[in-house]
C-alpha cells in the first residue's frame, strides 16, 4: 500500500518567504522567478491570471506560454515555457529608453513610466526576449453592439471590465480611453509589484496549477528560490546576451 | 525650372498633401491604434519613411565632403541648393517619425528628460544640430553672410558623420535581430545617406544649374557610392548566409525570396541599382541622362529601406512566441494601412511643394553663381 508522506504546498513556504523578505532591509530584496519547465502544463493559467489581474487590452501580454512539440509521431512530446519579463539586470531596454521612461527599481523589477514613456517602442525591438508589448489602444469590446442606456451594451460591457482602472505598479490609473495612458506605451511584466507591496505572490505564481512557478528574494538564503538554483538544472535565456535575467529555468 | 512644369508640380504636391492630410489627421487623434503595426513588428512605414528622408538629406553631407575634404571647390555653387535639400527633408523626416510616436505630444521628454546613452536620445541632438547648422547656412547665403560658410560647414562635416552613423548605430545594437546587430550597419548607413542624398541632388543640380559637368562630376561620385554599397550590401548577405545563423538566413530568405521579394529584385536591383548603373558607365556623358538615373537611386532607395527595416521584425525573438497568444497585435508580419500610405503621400507631396516653392520663398539658394559652366 503507497503512502503519500505530507508535504508543504510550495505556495505556502513562497508565501512565508515573501512575509520575511517585506518584514526586512528593503535594500537586501532582489525578486527573481524560477520555472521548472518540466511541471509546466500549458494550462495557460499564468497568462490569463496576469491578463485579469492587470485588465491588458487585446494585443498586449506579458505572460505567454510558449509551446514546442518535439519528436515525431508516435514519439512526440509537449514542452512549455512561460515567458514573463526576465527583469534582466542588464537590461538591454532600459539603456535605449530615450527618455529614461524605465529603470530599475531598487528590488531589481523593470518598470515603466506610463506618463513619460513616448511610445517610440525602441525597448520594444531591443528587448531579446520580445517581453514587451505596446498598447495600441484595442477594446474587447470595440465590436459589441452600442444600445445606449441597455444593460448589456459597448459601454455597459465596457464598464464591467475594460474601464476598470488597472493597480499596475501601485497606482490607480485614469479610466482607460483614448490618448490617455497607457495607451501608446510599452507595457511589460513586473512581477506583480503591486501585490509584492501587500504580501501577495505575483498572479503568475499563485494561478500556477502544477507549482511550477517560484518566486522569492534572490538575496535570501532561506528563500525556496535560493535552494531551487543550487539544482544543476538550472538555466536562463539567452545568456550570451549578457542581460543576466532574473528569470530562471529549471530544464 | 520651366513654368510650366513648377505650376503642375506644384498642384500635384498640395493634391498629395491634401489627399494625405486624413492620413497625418487620423494619426494625429488616434495614435498607434491607427496603424497596422504590431508589438512583433513594432516598427513600420514611419521608420521606413524617416530613414529614406534622412538618407535624402546627406545631399548636403556630400557636397561638403566633396568641397573641404576632396578639394573640389566647383561643387561649393550647390551647397546653397544643399542646404535646402537638407531642410526639406528634414522636415520630411521628422514627420512620419513623430506620428510614429504612441504619444507624440511627450516629444519634450527628449529635451527634459535625455538619456545619454540611448542612440535615440542621440539621434536626436544630431538631428536638430544637423538642421540648425543647415537653417544658419541658408541663413547665410540669403542674407549674404559669407563669413559663416566656412566655420558652418565644417563643422556639419563631424556632425554629420555622427548623425548618419548613429542612425546605423541605432539599429546596429539591437542584438536580438540578427541582420542588424552587425558592425557594419553604421558604415552602410553612411554611405546609404551619401548615395540616396547625392543622387537627389544630382537630379535637383540638373533642374536648377543645368550644369552638365557638375551633374556628371556628381554623377560619378554616385555611381561609385552605388557601387561601395553594393558591394557591403553583398558582402552582409554573404556572412549571413555562411554564418548560418537560422535567424539570419530565415530574415535574408524573407528579403530576397519572401512575400515581398519584388520589393527587393525589382524595386532595389533592377530599377535601383542594374538600370542606373548601365545608364551611368553609358551614358555618364549625359546630363540629363545622369540626372534621371540618379532620381531612379533615390527613389528606389525606398526598397532598401524597407528591406532594412521589415523582413529583420519578421524573425521571432523566441520561436514560437507568436503563436503563443494570438492577436493581430502579435503577429510577425505588417502590412501598412491605407492611412499609414496617406502619411508617406503627405511627406513626399510636401518635400516636392519644398522644392518647387523654393526658388520663389528662398532665391538666393537657387541662383546660378556667376561663372558657373551651363550646358
Amino acid at each position: 500500500m503507497t503512502r503519500i508522506l505530507a508535504q508543504e504546498d510550495p505556495l505556502i513556504r513562497m508565501q512565508r518567504d515573501l512575509k520575511r523578505a517585506l518584514s526586512g532591509d528593503p535594500e537586501n530584496v532582489r525578486w527573481i522567478m524560477i520555472i521548472d519547465r518540466a511541471k509546466c502544463v500549458g494550462c495557460n493559467a499564468c497568462t490569463i491570471a496576469c491578463v485579469a489581474e492587470n485588465k491588458l487590452p487585446p494585443g498586449v501580454v506579458y505572460r505567454p506560454v510558449i509551446s514546442e512539440e518535439i519528436g515525431e509521431y508516435p514519439n512526440v512530446h509537449l514542452r512549455f515555457m512561460p515567458r514573463p519579463c526576465m527583469q534582466c539586470q542588464n537590461a538591454p531596454c532600459i539603456k535605449v529608453c530615450p527618455v529614461k521612461a524605465t529603470y530599475k527599481d531598487p528590488q531589481g523589477v523593470t518598470v515603466v513610466d506610463y506618463n513619460k514613456c513616448i511610445g517610440c517602442r525602441y525597448c520594444l525591438t531591443a528587448c531579446p526576449y520580445g517581453a514587451r508589448t505596446s498598447d495600441f489602444g484595442e477594446w474587447y469590446t470595440a465590436k459589441t453592439p452600442d444600445l445606449p442606456g441597455a444593460l448589456v451594451s459597448r459601454e455597459g460591457a465596457a464598464k464591467g471590465y475594460e474601464l476598470h482602472p488597472a493597480a499596475e505598479y501601485g497606482r490607480t490609473w485614469p479610466e482607460r480611453g483614448r490618448g490617455k495612458s497607457p495607451i501608446g506605451n510599452a507595457r511589460k511584466c513586473h512581477f506583480c509589484r503591486h501585490r509584492l507591496v501587500v504580501g501577495m505572490l505575483p498572479a503568475c505564481v499563485t494561478s500556477c496549477i502544477g507549482r511550477a512557478t517560484y518566486f522569492g528574494n534572490g538575496r535570501d538564503p532561506d528563500a525556496l528560490v535560493r535552494e531551487l538554483l543550487g539544482t544543476p538544472r538550472v538555466t536562463r535565456l539567452k545568456e550570451e546576451f549578457n542581460t543576466q535575467p532574473s528569470v530562471y529555468y529549471l530544464m | 525650372m520651366p513654368k510650366k512644369s513648377s505650376t503642375g508640380l506644384l498642384i500635384l504636391s498640395l493634391l498629395g498633401m491634401l489627399a494625405g492630410a486624413w492620413g497625418v489627421i487620423e494619426a494625429l487623434i488616434y495614435g498607434l491604434h491607427a496603424t497596422a503595426l504590431g508589438s512583433y513588428t513594432p516598427w513600420g512605414l514611419g521608420v521606413i519613411l524617416y530613414l529614406f528622408f534622412l538618407g535624402l538629406s546627406a545631399g548636403g553631407f556630400l557636397v561638403t565632403i566633396l568641397v573641404y575634404i576632396f578639394g573640389q571647390k566647383q561643387y561649393d555653387a550647390l551647397s546653397p541648393l544643399a542646404a535646402w535639400l537638407v531642410l526639406v527633408t528634414e522636415i520630411c523626416a521628422v514627420v512620419p517619425i513623430n506620428l510614429d510616436l504612441g504619444h507624440w505630444e511627450r516629444t519634450y521628454q527628449f529635451v527634459t528628460s535625455p538619456n545619454f546613452l540611448s542612440p535615440m536620445t542621440w539621434m536626436f541632438v544630431f538631428f536638430g544640430a544637423l538642421f540648425v547648422i543647415y537653417a544658419l547656412k541658408a541663413l547665410a547665403y540669403i542674407r549674404g553672410k559669407e563669413t559663416w560658410l566656412r566655420p558652418l560647414s565644417l563643422l556639419s562635416l563631424p556632425v554629420g558623420l555622427m548623425f548618419y552613423g548613429i542612425n546605423g548605430y541605432f539599429f546596429a545594437i539591437l542584438v536580438g535581430y540578427t541582420i542588424w546587430n552587425s558592425p557594419l550597419t553604421p558604415l552602410m548607413f553612411i554611405v546609404a545617406a551619401l548615395l540616396s542624398g547625392g543622387a537627389l541632388l544630382t537630379f535637383l543640380t540638373w533642374v536648377f544649374h543645368r550644369n552638365t559637368d557638375l551633374v556628371r562630376g556628381l554623377g560619378r561620385a554616385v555611381l561609385l557610392l552605388l557601387f561601395i554599397y553594393v558591394g557591403l550590401e553583398a558582402l552582409n548577405y554573404f556572412v549571413g548566409y555562411r554564418g548560418n545563423r537560422v535567424e539570419a538566413t530565415k530574415a535574408l530568405n524573407l528579403m530576397l525570396f519572401g512575400s515581398n521579394w519584388g520589393v527587393f529584385w525589382f524595386m532595389h536591383v533592377m530599377i535601383g541599382t542594374l538600370i542606373p548603373i548601365f545608364l551611368l558607365l553609358k551614358y555618364g556623358q549625359d546630363g540629363r541622362i545622369t540626372a534621371w538615373s540618379c532620381l531612379l537611386i533615390a527613389l528606389a532607395f525606398m526598397a532598401v529601406r524597407i528591406d532594412f527595416v521589415l523582413p529583420a521584425q519578421y524573425v521571432g525573438m523566441l520561436q514560437g512566441l507568436d503563436k503563443a497568444f494570438v492577436h493581430e497585435r502579435l503577429q510577425l508580419s505588417y502590412d501598412p494601412n491605407l492611412g499609414e500610405w496617406l502619411v508617406g503621400v503627405f511627406v513626399t507631396s510636401l518635400g516636392l511643394f519644398g522644392f518647387v516653392i523654393g526658388p520663389k520663398v528662398a532665391p538666393a539658394l537657387f541662383a546660378k553663381k556667376e561663372g558657373e559652366a551651363h550646358v
